[in-house]
């Protein structure tokens, strides 16, 4: 399998005068899990929005394979997007939008039955429960023919038992994709990713432990 | 699925987004054309560019979420603003025309 690299480096944004981002780096290949932490406000939603390009900011270069790329959703197979509130319309129907997003058939088969999603297969999108709407949407991105995902807090609202099911997906995915992944149930983060990064202070900070988060002061002693 | 298949049913789910939107608009320019007539040009074409600009309002202020689903399929905001403005003439050239047959013949 080709091995696809994602670097982003010099992203720069300001709010007004706050500087939220400033010179960020971050490397993404196919395999790896890249979890971004960061306190509430200090831009990984906005860095995310940056990697996908619906966000402009002051400075930023996005490369896909060296190839640098101003809008990567735009790239063939590029990059996909989970937002904090979603994406998918409420009108669509289930077995409609996993035939748009995920076109290898077994893998369609493969969500259509999984025990949360197949009891609604003909239903649409708005008779989804939170939960059950954020489940599909992740494993929509995870079986797609995308290169990368960028997920945006993808356990909120989602209940224990479909989050290790998510857990399972995720793992097997990332062999064939980049994931970065952002989320704050940071114990979640810390077990999935292969690498681990702060969002602090609009820079970036490798992470290789709890004894990091607690001495940069993400989490209390 | 066959890219341009999809890529079609994308274009048919973001037609159905605006559908409404547009054939209102395109009503009251046809309403407008019944009243007046040969001057109804100008008042019909401000009509349709207002009518556009309402559409892209609404999209932009409520369901500004939705442009995600169109992006993660591939869909740029200019293509969609593209689709929306061929859509627009195509479906005001059609009903129009079809106005303006049957007010021929009445």
């Amino acid at each position: 399998m080709k091995k696809h690299k994602l670097e982003v480096d010099s992203i720069v944004l300001h709010y007004g005068q706050k500087s939220v981002l400033s010179d960020i780096y971050l490397k993404c290949e196919t395999g790896d899990i890249v979890g971004v932490l960061g306190r509430n406000g200090c831009g990984k939603s906005s860095l995310l929005k940056i990697i996908f390009g619906s966000l402009r900011s002051e400075h930023s270069s996005v490369r896909i394979n060296h190839r640098y790329t101003p809008c990567s959703f735009r790239e063939t197979n590029g990059v996909q997007y989970l937002p904090q509130n979603g994406y998918l319309t409420s009108a669509s129907k289930v077995e409609k939008v996993i035939k748009l997003f995920v076109l290898n058939k077994d893998h369609q088969q493969l969500i259509l039955s999984d025990r949360n999603i197949k009891s609604f297969r003909s239903a649409r999108v708005k008779e989804l429960s939170t939960g059950t709407r954020k489940f599909l949407e992740v494993m929509l991105l995870l079986y797609s023919e995308s290169k990368f995902v960028l997920l945006d807090e993808p356990f909120s609202g989602v209940s224990p038992i479909m989050i290790e099911q998510l857990f399972m997906h995720l793992k097997h995915q990332a062999k064939n994709k980049g994931v970065i992944i952002t989320d704050h149930l940071y114990e979640h983060i810390v077990d999935i990713s292969s690498k681990l990064m702060l969002l602090k202070d609009g820079r970036i900070l490798n992470i290789n432990g709890k004894e990091d988060l607690v001495e940069s002061g993400y989490l209390m002693d | 699925m066959h890219p341009l298949i999809r890529k079609l049913k994308v274009i048919l789910i973001f037609y159905r987004d605006i559908v409404s939107y547009n054939i209102i608009f395109t009503l009251i320019a046809c309403y407008w054309y019944f009243h007046t007539r040969a001057s109804a040009t100008m008042p019909m074409f401000w009509s349709k560019v207002l009518g556009f600009l309402f559409i892209a309002y609404i999209f932009y202020e409520f369901h500004k979420q939705k442009l995600y689903f169109y992006h993660n399929l591939g869909f740029g905001t200019k293509d969609l603003i593209f689709i929306a403005v061929f859509s627009d003439i195509l479906s005001f050239t059609i009903i129009f025309s079809v106005f303006r047959f049957f007010l021929y013949w009445l």
